[in-house]
């Protein structure tokens, strides 16, 4: 199914989850931060939670600034 | 000491880590700087994307973490990018930014205003960076934010403190600590703005391009700790027209 990753579109299995989505996506874990459709899906959480197709997600992390 | 929301500061220099050359610039400016906060920004991870690593030598230093909601236009997206920054970084500290001007960067005070109350009421520590405006830094104060950051210039442009009437204001009927931030260019804008009464200061741009980083926040450091001790120490008065005399005017030579 295709989902927005980044507003990027990308295909992920139709069972996927967070914690696969990430490790699809090549991205460290470390200090990151995900959210689907806007809403903050805690790290603890990313092993049980199934995106759905279309769904928007962003994942942050960290960067110098000011 | 510098107290923030009940969390004691020795240092009251605080510092951004953007814009350094390399990490190890960075970790020996922070060291030279004595700052204990340092603030952080956040951004879209790209797939397969180096991972930048920017917190070991934060966390090596024990630096305490303020990342900032740097890139929101709107109090809605400071409100996501603050949820998003805690989940992070495992901080409900922030500083709030929104300024949607991509010229001047100033803070937008409505937007502002609107996400720290809403901040506030979610349980973040909110440090929102906003304009020298003394009205508004009350404002903030009473939804609850725990420091105001009222700018001295534009972000980066190391001009110092072109609004220093407008912060002798804030700082005179502040609240809650107040933190000059943006515009502070040289040692000497720390030391002036310290001298005023300002609690804390937050540098970057001035000491991450400098020539020599880790000197040049060594010279903030000092400068901090100079102003500080001054305001301490009372300023005299300052006066105008004709001097007045610091050595007695006796006529001890008219019988030559």
């Amino acid at each position: 199914m295709q989902i927005a990753v980044n507003n990027q579109e990308c295909e992920v299995a139709d069972d996927a989850t967070v914690s696969a989505l990430i490790q699809q996506q090549g991205i460290n874990a470390q200090a990151i931060a995900v959210a689907v459709n806007q809403k903050i899906i805690h790290r603890e959480s990313w092993s049980e939670y199934h995106v759905n197709e279309g769904d928007r997600v962003d994942i942050v992390t960290v960067v110098a600034g000011g | 000491m510098l107290d923030i929301a009940g969390h004691p500061f020795r240092s009251r220099l605080l510092t951004g880590s953007g814009k350094f050359a390399s990490a190890g610039a960075m970790e020996s400016a922070l060291a030279a700087s004595g700052s204990e906060l340092v603030t952080l920004a956040l951004k879209r991870v790209t797939p397969d994307s180096a991972h930048d690593d920017i917190l070991t030598p934060v966390v090596n230093l024990g630096l305490k973490i303020l990342p900032n909601t740097s890139g929101a236009r709107t109090a809605e997206e400071a409100v996501y990018a603050a949820r998003l920054a805690k989940e992070a970084l495992k901080t409900s500290w922030l500083k709030l930014e929104i300024h949607p001007d991509p010229n001047y960067l100033l803070p937008d005070p409505v937007e502002t205003l609107k996400a720290a109350e809403q901040l506030v009421k979610e349980g973040f520590t909110v440090l929102p960076y906003c304009g020298a405006d003394p009205v508004l830094c009350q404002r903030l104060a009473e939804v609850g934010c725990a420091a105001v950051m009222p700018l001295g210039a534009p972000i980066g442009s190391n001009q110092g403190l072109k609004s220093r009437d407008f912060l002798r204001i804030i700082i005179e009927q502040a609240s809650v600590p107040v933190i000059v931030d943006a515009g502070i260019g040289a040692p000497s804008h720390a030391a002036e703005a310290m001298e005023m009464g300002a609690d804390a200061v937050l540098v970057n741009t001035a000491i991450a391009t400098a020539g020599n980083p880790s000197q040049m926040a060594r010279a903030f450091r000092e400068a901090v700790i100079a102003g500080r001790r001054a305001f301490e120490a009372g300023p005299g008065a300052v006066s105008q027209g004709q001097a007045r005399a610091s050595s007695p005017m006796t006529s001890f030579l008219d019988a030559l």
